[in-house]
């Protein structure tokens, strides 16, 4: 079963459109969605939660349409982080856990203690209080306690600093590695989301670019560094996007099954693949 | 729903305490319309909660928590309706314990208290689907409209007869239980769906 299923889903608002998505995180798996600022993460997002509705498509999430009306029993099973905890900022970490307690049917009110403690979060201290790091590790607790087989995040490890970052990454990790979990990733920092995913979603301005098996893609494409007449001598539809330096070397991204095999290439990490993509995207 | 009407509870801990010291001293003043004020803003607790929200960002947390669109409109009127039976019984307790002294006169006849509490109910029918609709400032400005409105009706009309002693305002609410706890019921039965409505419209 998928975690998550998109099938042709549209949401036009005033100014923006999200276009013709469609996109499967499979149950197990760990799917980074990755775009710019507005590109439509968020409305993604909100689409599959149920919080808006979509014009066109369909979407099942946990075997259940967001629409339905039992879809609050598949609400039960997902944890969700957004960009910032938005509990309300006189309460505490201990009444956020009362709260959920009487929120979610499946509440451990030990693990969110274990949590607390593990990320050294004081139980009494208003959350206005809080840095922002503790904020997130506060909702990070949250969505991690109420044993949740999906764990939607939303630009959860955007502001934070390096090592806090890759300490809730590494919570994230463990997660995924339990039985039949699922994630799914939105960020633009690639780099968090290399780390964690199997599988990458690229959205730009609404359209879903790509969505792959992160060995896949890596394995599929690779940085190819030489003079301009080199890179000219290759065939178009190798090049995916070409960055000429003011010195006349060139650094293109090219599909090695249209690249001469005898070419070397070096391995691109995600992050060059979605620069090459959107900035071809761009040209064209 | 108990997880919603505990967090405002948590929320407005401070307002609660604070309006429970306002309260019984109010109370003291022995004005006839003590009550009345007393459950009147203990049914303007909730636009608090709302301004709290507002604040936070919770609706975009809470769209995303199994909580019915039933549960979200519904615990907000408990909270109103909580608050409102909490000071009522404050006060109350307050007069009957002064009254026990010789302080102040017997408590109020219990229909009057029902009338006001009724009075009291259509005002939170009236003001809770505008801040379902739109954000607490806004919410803000059109609540005031309406206490102008409903203490021009209520005090215009006590001012009319020129008395003003605890007794007589008692009676005239006495009198009007039946007609205000039909309006409350009648405007609380149209309220709920519409906060309803206008909740799921501002949110899609």
């Amino acid at each position: 079963m998928d975690a998550i299923t998109l099938s042709h889903v549209t949401k036009s608002f005033r100014d923006f459109t999200l276009d013709d998505v469609t996109l499967r995180v499979p149950e197990g798996t760990v799917c980074g969605l990755v775009g710019e600022n507005g590109a439509g993460k968020t409305t993604l997002i909100r689409l599959f939660m149920g919080a808006i509705r979509a014009d066109g498509g369909a979407i099942s999430v946990l075997g259940r349409s967001p629409n339905a009306p039992d879809f609050r029993e598949a609400k039960e099973d997902i944890g969700i982080v957004l960009d910032d905890a938005y509990f309300p900022e006189v309460m505490t970490a201990l009444q956020v856990g009362k709260v959920m307690r009487d929120t979610y049917r499946r509440w451990d009110m030990e693990q969110f203690a274990e949590y607390l403690r593990r990320f050294d979060l004081p139980g009494k201290k208003p959350f206005k209080e809080y840095s922002r790091g503790m904020r997130m590790k506060l909702a990070i607790s949250v969505a991690l306690s109420h044993n949740a087989k999906l764990l939607v995040l939303d630009e959860a490890t955007a502001g934070l600093d390096p090592i806090v970052r890759d300490e809730i990454i590494e919570t994230f990790r463990e997660f995924a590695l339990q039985d039949a979990h699922s994630i799914l990733i939105s960020s633009h920092i690639v780099s968090d989301l290399e780390k964690l995913c199997d599988s990458i979603a690229f959205l730009h301005r609404g359209k879903l670019l790509f969505c792959e098996e992160k060995d896949a893609l890596l394995d599929r494409y690779g940085i190819f560094r030489g003079t301009a007449e080199q890179a000219d001598s290759l065939l178009a539809e190798a090049i995916v996007g070409r960055e000429d330096s003011a010195y006349g070397g060139v650094r293109a991204l090219v599909r090695r099954d249209a690249s001469p095999s005898t070419l070397t290439l070096e391995r691109p990490t995600v992050e060059d693949i979605i620069l090459f993509t959107v900035k071809e995207a761009q040209r064209s | 729903m108990k997880a919603l009407i505990r967090k405002d509870f948590y929320v407005l801990k401070k307002q609660f305490l604070l309006f429970a010291v306002i309260v019984v001293a109010f109370r003291f003043g022995n004005n006839g319309a003590a009550t009345l004020i007393s459950i009147l803003y203990a049914v303007m607790l909730p636009s608090s909660a709302f301004a709290y929200d507002d604040l936070s960002h919770w609706d975009a947390m809470e769209l995303m928590l199994p909580y019915s669109t039933r549960q979200i409109v519904l615990s907000r009127y408990c909270v109103g309706w909580l608050s409102m039976l909490f000071f009522l019984g404050l006060s109350w307790l307050v007069q009957c314990a002064a009254a026990l002294f010789g302080v102040l006169p017997e408590a109020d006849d219990f229909r009057a208290i029902l009338a006001q509490v009724a009075i009291a109910a259509c005002f939170l029918a009236m003001t809770m689907p505008i801040y379902f609709r739109f954000d607490a400032e806004k919410s803000r400005g059109v609540r005031t409209l309406i206490i102008v409105l409903l203490a021009a009706v209520v005090g215009g009309g006590l001012s009319f007869v020129t008395v003003r002693d605890s007794a007589f305002v008692g009676n005239v609410f006495a009198e009007l239980l039946g007609v205000m706890s039909a309006a409350a019921a009648v405007l609380t039965a149209v309220s709920v769906p519409l906060s309803a409505l206008a909740w799921r419209r501002r949110h899609r």
